[in-house]
Order: C-alpha cells, then sequence, then structure tokens
C-alpha cells in the first residue's frame, strides 16, 4: 500500500481538485494543528496537503480527501511528539519563556486560558477528540475517521476528556477562591 | 450543549484565531511534493527505502553488555508468545532456540482501523498478528492490513504494518493505529531470502532510540552493538500461527548503532547500520518554515559544517509589537527536525554576547551578540581555531552567531569588531 505520486495522466485534476480543497480548507487545518499543539501548525497542515497531493489517486473517492488530511494531521502531530528531535543540552533551562502578545492577551480572556491551559494538559487523543469535536463540530463518524478509532472510542475519549476538564476547572475555581 | 462544552468551545474558538495562513501556503506546499526525496524513492517498494537508510556495516566490537530487561510480552485472553531475551553478544554462547506454538493467534479488525488486534469486538475475525511487545508503555504488534481500509487505499492483502498503542490511551479500549501507514511505509511481505525488516529508529520523550520490526523465525536474538563499545540485548516475540517473529531494541538516544540478528548458532545473519544523525538528514535541508507570527518577519539560510557534513541552520526573526522581544526561530537541516528553538531572545544590558542554544550532537553553538561584532571564533586549548557565522537583518534585534566546533573540549569563542578588536569572550565549558 504504497503511496505513489500521481501519474501523468489525470495529474493536474487532481492538483485542481486538492486546491479547491486547500482553498476552503487550509485555514482551518492550520488551526486544527494549532489546538492540538503543533510546534508550527502551518508546517502540518502543509505538509499534510503535500501528501494529499501525492496520494490523491489512491483514495477511493473524493469525498475522502477532508478526512485524509485531517487524519494526516493528527498522526503528524502524534509523530512529531514522538520522532527524531534535535537534543537540546542547555535550552531548557536557559531558555526565556515565550511571550504573549498584547493582542493575544486581549484576545484570550482568563477563563478561556484556563479551559486551553486544562485542555493542553490531557492526554493527546482526548485531547483531539475534544478539538475535533467541539472546534470543528465534527460528529463521531467524522471523528472516528479522522483518529482511526472506533466511533465508540470516540465516545468515551470526548466523555472522558469532559469530565477530566470539569475537574481541572473546578479545581482551579476552588484554588482561585 | 452544557455549560462545559460552550466554555471549551468558545475558549477553542478564541485560541483558533491565534493561529493563521500564510498568503504563499499553496506554492510552499506544492513546493514540497517536488522537493522531497520522497518523489525519488516513491516507486521502490519500503523495505529497499529503510534498507538504504540503514545500509550494513561491519559489527562493532562488543566490550560491555547492559542489559535492557524492560521489554515484556503481553498475553491477553486468546494471545499467547514466546519471548526470548538473548543476545549476549559475540562472547556469549549460542542462543536458545525460539520455537514458535503451532495453536494460531488470532486477532481482528474493527471498523475504520486497519490494524487487527486481538481481544476487542471486531468487524472481520481470524487475522494472525504477531506477539505483542510492551516497552515503555508503548506495545507494539505487526498485522495484515485491513485491506479495505478506505482511506489509504492500495491496500494489499499481504501487506503488513506495525500497530502500536500509547501510553496516553487509558481508556481500557486501545485505539490501535498503525504506525507508518500513512507516511507510506507498510511491511510487504519478505522478498527471496530476506531475513529481517525495520522501521526507522525512533527517538523520542522515553528514555531512548527505539527500533523494531520483523524477522524470519530463524532469527532469535537481536541486539543493538553502540558506537561507544557497549551492547544491548533487545527481544525476539512470536505470536502463534504469525509467520514472522516481531523484535525490537531500544538504546541510548544519540549514538549510532549496529543492529546485529543472530540464528540459534549464534551467529550473525544480519546486520543493520543505523548511524546518528544519518548523513543524509544531514544533508537534506529542513523545509523553509513559516513564521508563526505574522510579518514583519525575516528568514535567512545559513550553511554550516557539523560532523564534516554541510547542513543549513533556518533562522527567522518576526518583530513583535512595540515593547516586546523580537520572535527568534532557529531549525537545522535535520529532515525531520522539529524547531531547535523558538522564542524571544534578550541580552541583558552590559552584556555583549550570550549563548542562546547548543545543538548534540551536532557540534554547534549558537547565541546573539552587540551589534557592532563581525565576527565570532572558537579557539579550543590545543591551539585550534573555528570561525562562526553572524546572521542580522532589518527585524534583528541582534545578530545571531553559529560556531561549530567538538563540544568535548572546552573552548573560548572570542566575538571581534571591524577593527579586529575583542568585543566580547564567553567561555564554553566542555560538553562532552
Amino acid at each position: 500500500m504504497e503511496i505513489l505520486d500521481d501519474t501523468d495522466t489525470g495529474q493536474s485534476g487532481a492538483e485542481a481538485a486538492v486546491a479547491g480543497l486547500f482553498a476552503a480548507r487550509y485555514p482551518e487545518l492550520v488551526r486544527l494543528a494549532g489546538l492540538l499543539g503543533a510546534d508550527d501548525p502551518e508546517d502540518i497542515a502543509q505538509e499534510a496537503f503535500a501528501r494529499l497531493l501525492r496520494s490523491y489517486a489512491s483514495l477511493r473517492d473524493a469525498d475522502a480527501a477532508l478526512a485524509y488530511v485531517r487524519a494526516t494531521v493528527c498522526n503528524l502531530i502524534r509523530n512529531q511528539r514522538r520522532h527524531l528531535r534535535v537534543a537540546r543540552l542547555r535550552t531548557l533551562t536557559e531558555r526565556p519563556a515565550d511571550v504573549a502578545s498584547s493582542e493575544q492577551a486581549v484576545l484570550l480572556r482568563e477563563e478561556q486560558r484556563e479551559v486551553i491551559a486544562a485542555l493542553t494538559a490531557l492526554p493527546a487523543r482526548r485531547r483531539e477528540a475534544i478539538v475535533l469535536r467541539y472546534w470543528l463540530g465534527l460528529n463521531e463518524a467524522e471523528i472516528a475517521a479522522a483518529m482511526g478509532i472506533s466511533a465508540g472510542t470516540v465516545k468515551s475519549q470526548v466523555s472522558r476528556g469532559l469530565a477530566a476538564l470539569g475537574k481541572t476547572l473546578e479545581q482551579a475555581l476552588e484554588e482561585g477562591r | 450543549m452544557t455549560d462545559l462544552e460552550e466554555r471549551v468551545r468558545d475558549a477553542l474558538h478564541a485560541k483558533a484565531g491565534e493561529f493563521n495562513a500564510s498568503p504563499d501556503a499553496w506554492e510552499r506546499t506544492k513546493a514540497r511534493v517536488g522537493r522531497r526525496a520522497f518523489s525519488r524513492s516513491a516507486h521502490r517498494p519500503a523495505r529497499q527505502r529503510w534498507l538504504t537508510r540503514l545500509t550494513p556495516l561491519a559489527a562493532a566490537a562488543a566490550v560491555l553488555v547492559i542489559g535492557m530487561g524492560t521489554a515484556t510480552v503481553a498475553e491477553p485472553g486468546g494471545f499467547s508468545a514466546v519471548l526470548r531475551h538473548v543476545g549476549l553478544g559475540p562472547s556469549s554462547s549460542p542462543a536458545p532456540k525460539t520455537t514458535p506454538s503451532s495453536a494460531p493467534s488470532l486477532g481482528g479488525w474493527a471498523g475504520g482501523a486497519p490494524c487487527a488486534f486481538p481481544g476487542q469486538s471486531t468487524k472481520v475475525a481470524g487475522v494472525p498478528i504477531s506477539a505483542k511487545v510492551t516497552l515503555d508503555g508503548v506495545t507494539t504488534w505487526w498485522t495484515q492490513v485491513q485491506s479495505d481500509f478506505s482511506v489509504l487505499g492500495r491496500v494489499r492483502e499481504s501487506d503488513l504494518a506495525m500497530c502500536q498503542s500509547y501510553p496516553d490511551d487509558d481508556t481500557g479500549v486501545p485505539p490501535y493505529r498503525p504506525y507508518g501507514v500513512d507516511a507510506g511505509m507498510p511491511v510487504y511481505p519478505f522478498g527471496k531470502g530476506q531475513l529481517v525488516q525495520a522501521n526507522t529508529p525512533i527517538t523520542g520523550d522515553f528514555r531512548g532510540s527505539s527500533v523494531s520490526g520483523i524477522a524470519v523465525a530463524s532469527v532469535v536474538s537481536v541486539e543493538a552493538d553502540l558506537a561507544n563499545g557497549h551492547v544491548v540485548r533487545g527481544s525476539v516475540a512470536y505470536g502463534r500461527g504469525f509467520p514472522y517473529a516481531a523484535w525490537w531494541v531500544n538504546y541510548p538516544q544519540g549514538i549510532s548503532a549496529t543492529l546485529v540478528f543472530r540464528d540459534a548458532a549464534g551467529q550473525a545473519v544480519k546486520e543493520i547500520a543505523a548511524p546518528y544523525p544519518t548523513a543524509s538528514e544531514l544533508r537534506n535541508p529542513a523545509p523553509v518554515l513559516p513564521l508563526q507570527v505574522s510579518c514583519p518577519c525575516e528568514q535567512a539560510r545559513v550553511q554550516q559544517v557539523m560532523d564534516g557534513i554541510k547542513v543549513w541552520t533556518y533562522v527567522g526573526v518576526a518583530a513583535m509589537p512595540a515593547g516586546t522581544p523580537s520572535m527568534l526561530r532557529e531549525t537545522t537541516g535535520l529532515a525531520t527536525a522539529t524547531v531547535d528553538y523558538a522564542g524571544t531572545y534578550t541580552m541583558p544590558a552590559g552584556q555583549t554576547a550570550r549563548t542562546v542554544f547548543t545543538l548534540h550532537p551536532t557540534s554547534s553553538v549558537s547565541g546573539i551578540a552587540v551589534p557592532g561584532v563581525t565576527s565570532v571564533t572558537a579557539e579550543l586549548q590545543n591551539g585550534r581555531k573555528y570561525a562562526g557565522t553572524l546572521v542580522r537583518g532589518k527585524q534583528f534585534t541582534y545578530p545571531v552567531w553559529f560556531v561549530s566546533y567538538p563540544l568535548k573540549d572546552p573552548a573560548t569563542l572570542v566575538f571581534r569588531d571591524a577593527a579586529g578588536k575583542e568585543v566580547a569572550v564567553l567561555h564554553e565549558p566542555a560538553n562532552p
């Protein structure tokens, strides 16, 4: 099951189809990558579309393209966490903390920051399920396709993720009192 | 929708607004398709691509044996396996022969998942799977790829895939997924005379580099002979009815290794070199990474020599709102590298140069200096000098400098101005 380059026939058609999907969905995929914790969301989104371009001919139908790109974004981010990294010897202690811009501070209210912080602390797959459900508004079947799991597992991931979020936010509220 | 769900939705929508798309994103995406080495190798079977990367070398001499001892074989209901910890090094006695059991071990496919797995409700049952090996919480096994997996397409019924479940999946319903299938790296049936298939080494947040794969039944042990002379034993496990053994070895990160596979007589039947980092990874320039923040921004490419290989480092800087430090991003040309450094960069008042980060093991130090600096040199105690590079631009608050030298030696970094006068000196300790 090798993903092959497009053949000469149909390449322009594939590119046009992917270009259309790109125009409609690229910003959404960048944001999905960002919400899933990508270090460089655009890099992830572009790589996902590049893979779609290469493998478009192998898709069973055009409707699968969006699911493919979403699934690729999820996979790339999971792999990025685990794969080759340049180990830095001293950066962890010397690196100054990133500073949020004033725009970001205005845009993201304190409560929303707490929610995002709690979301970030969730296990990766629960975070994926929550983001796909409540940001993209996908149904269970669509989330299952994007994550490569069953619909039943999606349901449990969302449910457990929400429960964990609620608990964390409740604790934060208690500590703030 | 509950109150909590609404809060989550609102927070996600607000956060999503931080991530913007570049105007030239489509051009960059198309450029990736033509640029990657993938296109040159795409028409070769995956195993050939792996073997191209992992060219056989002579085995390193074994000096010291260190045990791994953390691999276990899971035996859930209806699934059993045989695990052998063998391969004590060239001087050890021959390893015991591993004999696959006679009864088949079967799993099944769940809807939407291309991995067959044991012990769960399944859509299709009766699929042979390999033994499962659990290491550092990650469970790995091998299975046939589900031929009607709709998104991936072009699956042959004889194709195999490595499947894994991860430590963060604590739901009790393992969300199995195939490693490498999305990357176009399924496992094909063994070719005539082929003994071993290996995935590329994985390094991550766990304790080292992990390599795993499958092997024919005559292979009974695997070990990693490290460049420092140590030998790390791996594991070989058989699932009943599955035609191949699953093997796994985990060794310290950041060191070259030779994987040695032995038969029951203790003879090395296959050797695979796993250099770190690979020359091909160092030669392949990393993609020019778009900055996450909106412009004004600048990006420059700097050539360095690391471990005798020319590599590129990409330096990007973005001006932030007035009063806040600029954002710096650096990425050195490992093909799969993530950003090495991303953050604001400042220099305390009165200081003339500082180190920002050190790359390991590629022997490079990087940092910033005051604007008057025009050169940086690393001077070692043995008198050798290594000239560095400076990058500057309109958006750069300070020039960014790089210098590569053997980090195992202490060095004095000397910064000079255009007149050759010393502007700053940094003493870098040995970093073995």
